[in-house]
């Protein structure tokens, strides 16, 4: 169970029934003890009242006053309670007019002992029954032993108890249903700020720049100022690796050059092989470096800078350029990425006689078309595979289609090369995973 | 040509002086940004090749204030970092081209002369003038397709006048775009020089490239004609 919702939900929800269940059985447990006694006391109530209305005449006879007797169902045709009074040797010398299914028979015990309990009549019905056998004096000074014995198999009480306990639960249920939904609406509230975190820990990797600090709960900043600090430093780190590689480069092509420029054709050979290994781990460096921290760049002004550069590069051709890219179109990918893919995709273009350059975003894909010789490989995406070259028209390393092909694979996109609709070249680059916005087109210019 | 050369590796900037010089250059040159500032605004350059990292000012601050200064000849920058975001930041400093470290000197060599030509309004690497032609790649020069035989210094009389055709070169100029700054200068060895070109462009006298205008200089008299 990973997530933190279903576990305080789940924990609320075992808490909620323990609790309910625990108090249930308690509060049950409670009433039906109370009942419980409540029985034995009108019970033995009865027993007594019994013996109050009993008297013995002179023959030593046992006689009953009905009109004294404590439950006037007693002297009633009725059901549901029954009393008798048994003498020795089981003789019933008394018993009311009310009746039961079947008598349960009577116990002997000593005088003065109390017998009770539940007996199951013949219908299956249980009935709480009581018994209490004593002596009678007579006049005479003979003793008349008896039991006096009651039997209630009415089931009001009973009918009573399964009420309370269903309304009890009932109740009990229906607040556990509020406790819980009230329980949720706090889970939720204060979830809300890491909701919140972890949609901006979302967009910290869509290239935002830092965690929002605004309506952060005090126990949750720590956390948000270490997940900010240790993004600043990753993107510091991440600059710092780049800074060096290219200083390292620096520092060793002046020597490359000057050794290049020897005259000494075995010197030279060494210096191009060392000069190509630079080139290919710098460019093995650079697309292994994650896109996740770099910030969006706006695609347009890249396109318009990279142009400006090659209408002086090559101002001499007059050259056009088209961009059809909506004004707040961002990637997020390293800015020097980008500019090096484009650089070197218009420079081609340039080098192979483009004098019109068209560059639209379209279903994230950017087409990158001119009006140039194109490619002349029946096959164009074999160019893309490293140190192929489409001719030898121009000097170069023939790297640079390779380049930009390794870069946008690193952006988790694929490079194409196709032919335009004026018979030039067309490169498609796939850029929907590193495309952040785009939302307005923009006019052509 | 009178050619600047801004780059603080001795070795490397001596290499690209020899090249230059071998190539017919007058050069000024310089190991650290700010005498290369100077040296940009004060002396009469015809073209700057500027190393971006340099001790002092650094090459594209460099190229900031010398664009700044009003000063417009074609600059080349080398650069080790040739990323294209290097390369753009170079060109919007005021860099006319780029040339990425390590790289063969005739590389530079045809960079220069294109930037120069370009300067001139000239798309070709050969200048046609009617009957005259000169190539800059071969440094040669035909008249009537017949090769003409020039010194170094005769050649660069011809092709400093060529690529500024029509206009009027001040015998001061044109020394200064012949010679570097510690040489001798006579304005009477420019004279032999013209005179020695005269002879051999036109023998008999019906070319007449190359037109003396008393007190204010020399012009190359000839219309272009191939174009930009």
């Amino acid at each position: 169970m990973n997530s933190l919702s279903a576990r305080l939900i789940a924990g609320s929800l075992l808490v909620l029934t323990v609790f309910v269940g625990l108090t249930g059985l308690a509060v049950s447990y409670s009433v039906y003890q109370r009942a419980e006694q409540a029985a034995e006391d009108r019970m033995e109530g009865l027993v007594f009242g019994i013996l109050g209305a009993t008297e013995v005449d002179a023959s030593g006879e046992l006689l009953v006053r009905m009109g004294e007797l404590p439950e006037r169902t007693l002297a009633l045709d009725s059901a549901g309670l029954y009393a008798e009074i048994v003498g020795a040797r089981g003789k019933r010398l008394w018993q009311s007019r009310s009746i039961i299914d079947s008598v349960p028979p009577v116990q002997q015990t000593r005088i003065g002992q109390w017998q009770r309990g539940l007996v199951e009549l013949k219908n299956g019905e249980r009935a709480r029954r009581m018994q209490l056998q004593t002596v009678w004096e007579l006049d005479n000074g003979d003793e008349l032993p008896f039991i006096v014995h009651v039997v209630d198999a009415r089931t009001d009480d009973a009918r009573a108890l399964t009420r309370f306990t269903r309304s009890l639960w009932a109740t009990l249920l229906g607040a556990a249903a509020v406790l819980l939904a009230l329980q949720l609406g706090v889970l939720r509230a204060a979830l809300g700020p890491l909701r919140r975190l972890g949609q901006d820990i979302d967009a910290m990797s869509n290239g935002d720049q830092a965690v929002s600090e605004n309506d952060i709960p005090k126990e949750l900043s720590p956390l948000v100022g270490s997940i900010n600090a240790l993004h600043a430093r990753e993107r510091q780190r991440h600059e710092s690796y780049r800074h060096l590689l290219n200083d390292l480069a620096h520092n060793l092509k002046t020597p490359l050059a000057i050794l290049g420029n020897l005259n000494d054709p075995r010197v030279d050979t060494q210096a191009s092989s060392m000069q190509r290994s630079i080139d290919r781990y710098l460019q093995r460096a650079a697309t292994e470096t994650t896109t996740t921290l770099s910030a969006p760049v706006t695609l347009l002004p890249v396109l318009d800078r990279v142009a400006e550069s090659m209408r002086k590069l090559y101002a001499h051709d007059g050259l056009g350029f088209d961009h059809r890219v909506p004004a707040d179109a961002t990637l997020r990918v390293p800015e020097a990425d980008l500019y090096e893919v484009i650089g070197n995709l218009y420079d081609n273009a340039c080098k192979y006689g483009a004098s019109k350059i068209v560059t639209r975003l379209e279903d994230s894909k950017l087409y990158i078309e001119d009006n140039g010789k194109g490619f002349d490989s029946a096959q164009p995406d074999t160019l893309l595979r490293r140190g192929m070259r489409e001719d030898t028209r121009t000097d170069g390393e023939g790297i640079g289609l390779a380049s930009v092909s390794q870069l946008v694979s690193a952006w988790g996109g694929t490079v194409s090369l196709g032919e335009s609709s004026s018979g030039g070249a067309c490169c498609v680059l796939d850029v929907g995973a590193v495309l952040v916005q785009r939302t307005h087109p923009t006019a052509p210019r | 040509m009178r050619a600047l050369v801004v780059e603080d590796e001795a070795v490397l900037r001596e290499q690209i002086v020899t090249s230059l010089r071998a190539e017919g250059f007058a050069i000024d040159e310089s190991g650290d940004g700010r005498e290369g500032l100077y040296l940009a605004s004060e002396m009469p350059i015809d073209i700057a090749i500027v190393d971006i990292g340099l001790p002092e000012l650094d090459g594209l601050e460099l190229v900031r204030q010398v664009r700044a200064s009003g000063v417009s000849v074609p600059i080349l920058l080398l650069t080790a970092r040739d990323t294209w975001q290097d390369k753009v930041e170079g060109l919007e400093a005021g860099a006319d081209d780029y040339l990425a470290k390590p790289f063969h000197m005739p590389e530079l060599l045809a960079r220069l002369r294109a930037l120069l030509r370009r300067t001139g309004g000239w798309s070709e690497p050969t200048l046609r003038f009617g009957r005259l032609e000169i190539d800059t790649r071969a440094q040669s020069v035909t008249v009537d397709d017949h090769p003409i035989s020039l010194t170094a210094y005769e050649y660069r009389v011809l092709a400093y006048l060529s690529t500024h055709g029509g206009e009027v070169i001040s015998k001061a100029r044109l020394l200064d775009h012949l010679y570097d700054e510690s040489d001798v200068r006579d304005p009477n060895v420019l004279e032999v020089f013209v005179r020695r070109l005269r002879q051999k462009l036109d023998p008999d006298k019906k070319l007449e490239p190359i037109e003396t205008l008393r007190g204010r200089g020399y012009r190359l008299a000839l219309e272009r004609t191939n174009d930009s």
